[in-house]
């Protein structure tokens, strides 16, 4: 999971794409009433979050930002909290160009 | 070594009571005890911890062997490999790993209860929760022996060997107020858990696994919830091992119907008929079973031991193999029923296949094909090469 970097070292880039991610959630009523407040930080599978509704939501996340997840990041962990979601996508457009 | 064993095993005391065990409907106690003389139980763990240190392929090789003779004990043994691989993975604190360590060290009989009245088999979802009197957590380390402060009541709709086992691990959700996906595994020590059976246990095939329905009740310690998230359990280990152990013991079956029809065939060769081109189909049918089982397992053992993540490909990849396994198996034990024909639609007699089919019909239920396939159909919108 090394390709993912730390989150402190995209501080700028990260605030926006966490908004985008947060309100893209919403719409699809990913956690209703949860995801719109809930900590970047917080478990979304602790929240209730169902390995179903994960694909939905990769599958989004890939539309919504024009980026293709590499299978190994394609788990549970990638897709845990939205700092990590924007984390892994912060990587991503970095590699493949903004979206 | 340890497969010859199992070998040995289906052929002689596997064997000599599959019958009886399936027309009784009762639990293969006699085969269980030589899998425990031989150390069977406990071959899933390291051998550092006293068990056999086999690894998923052998695993899955072994589950086709005790297949062969038996396919209720080789599904009791595969299920307990899960359970067992399952406690093996949870980082444990001291009495947990203790508590494991003496399953391993005695060859405890570990069962499952994760289906429940109103969830089905969805494994991902708990209805009945851990329960508290208090929920102000009242730590007091030092207060000696902790007390059992936690409760579940759990329907579970299915429980294999429930009322043979030492111990159950039972899934519920992680409190009163956690959303349905929100779960944690419990072991159970089965002396400590009321267990009530709910309607009897007469079912088509598999009879030898008891696996009735039951009120599964108890007050437990803390410590007995695993700390690792079930979400994880499951992927990482749970649902891998078992597709890979279960297609082992279908593959099993499937394999011995397809010799009992070829022995068959041989028997009829005097009559200068050709032998029926199902045998050939049977063949190219297993040897794909085999080689995607062999394939799954080795993927299983990565994730197991932490080489590989349980991403997207991975699930698929066992998920298929689940799928194409039972369907599989049940498609060559038909075919070698119609070879054998009477002789294979009899009870008795060396090339019956009647039980096999029987057995083999379980599979595409255990975790219904048709959620599977709803389950796959998403995963393959984002299936890339692993
Ligand atoms: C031999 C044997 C041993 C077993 N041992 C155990 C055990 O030890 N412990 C344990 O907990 N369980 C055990 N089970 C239970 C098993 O793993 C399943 O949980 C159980 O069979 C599911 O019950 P069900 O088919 O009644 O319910 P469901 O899973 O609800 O299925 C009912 C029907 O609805 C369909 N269906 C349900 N949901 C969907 C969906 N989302 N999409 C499409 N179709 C759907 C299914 O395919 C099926 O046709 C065992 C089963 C067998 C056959």
């Amino acid at each position: 999971m090394s390709a993912v970097p730390a989150r402190a070292v995209h501080g700028d880039e990260r605030t926006p794409v966490e908004r985008r991610l947060r309100e893209l959630l919403a719409r699809r009523s990913v956690l209703p009433g949860v995801i719109e407040s809930v900590d970047a930080g917080a478990d979304l599978w602790e929240l209730g979050m169902e390995s179903l509704a994960m694909v939905g939501v990769m599958v989004a996340v890939e539309d919504e930002f024009g980026v293709e997840f590499p299978d190994e990041l394609l788990t549970r962990d990638t897709f845990r909290s939205l700092a990590v979601i924007t984390d892994a996508v912060v990587s991503l457009t970095r590699e493949e160009g903004p979206a | 070594m340890t497969e010859a064993i199992c070998r040995e095993l289906a052929s002689g005391v596997l064997a000599e009571h599959a019958a009886e065990v399936d027309r009784d409907a009762r639990f293969p106690k006699e085969a269980l005890a030589a899998l425990r003389s031989h150390g069977l139980l406990s071959a899933a763990a390291p051998a550092g911890q006293g068990g056999l240190g086999a690894d998923v392929p052998a695993l899955a090789r072994m589950a086709a062997r005790l297949a062969r003779g038996c396919g209720s004990t080789a599904m009791i043994w595969a299920m307990h490999q899960v359970q067992l691989a399952c406690l093996l993975a949870s980082d444990a604190g001291p009495e947990l790993g203790a508590a494991v360590n003496r399953i391993v060290r005695d060859q405890l009989l570990v069962a499952s209860a994760t289906s429940e009245a109103g969830v089905g088999g969805a494994l991902r979802r708990s209805a009945c929760a851990v329960e508290r009197d208090d929920p102000s957590p009242a730590a007091r380390p030092d207060a000696g022996e902790p007390a059992s402060t936690a409760r579940l009541d759990k329907h579970a709709t299915t429980v294999s060997y429930g009322l043979e086992a030492d111990a159950l691990l039972v899934s519920a959700r992680r409190g009163p107020d956690s959303p349905p996906g929100d779960q944690v595994a419990v072991l159970l020590d089965a002396a400590d858990a009321s267990l009530e059976t709910l309607g009897g246990w007469n079912p088509l095939g598999m009879r030898g696994t008891c696996s009735p329905a039951l009120r599964i009740r108890a007050a437990f310690a803390d410590w007995r919830i695993l700390p690792v998230p079930f979400g994880d359990l499951v992927a990482r280990v749970m649902t891998p091992l078992s597709h890979v152990l279960w297609s082992g013991v279908w593959y099993g079956l499937a394999a011995e119907a397809a010799d009992r029809a070829a022995a068959h065939a041989r028997g009829r060769a005097g009559t200068g008929s050709p032998p029926s081109g199902a045998l050939a189909e049977m063949r190219w049918r297993l040897s794909a079973v085999e080689a995607q089982l062999a394939e799954a397992a080795r993927a299983a053992q990565a994730v197991l031991t932490g080489a590989a993540e349980p991403t997207v490909a991975f699930t698929l990849l066992v998920n298929s193999l689940k799928l194409a396994a039972s369907q599989v198996a049940v498609d060559v034990a038909l075919a070698a029923l119609r070879v054998c024909g009477m002789a294979g639609y009899s009870e008795d007699g060396p090339h019956s296949v009647a039980r096999l089919v029987r057995d083999l019909l379980s599979a595409p239920l255990m975790i219904g094909n048709e959620r599977l396939v709803a389950i796959n159909a998403e995963l393959a919108l984002v299936a890339r090469d692993r």
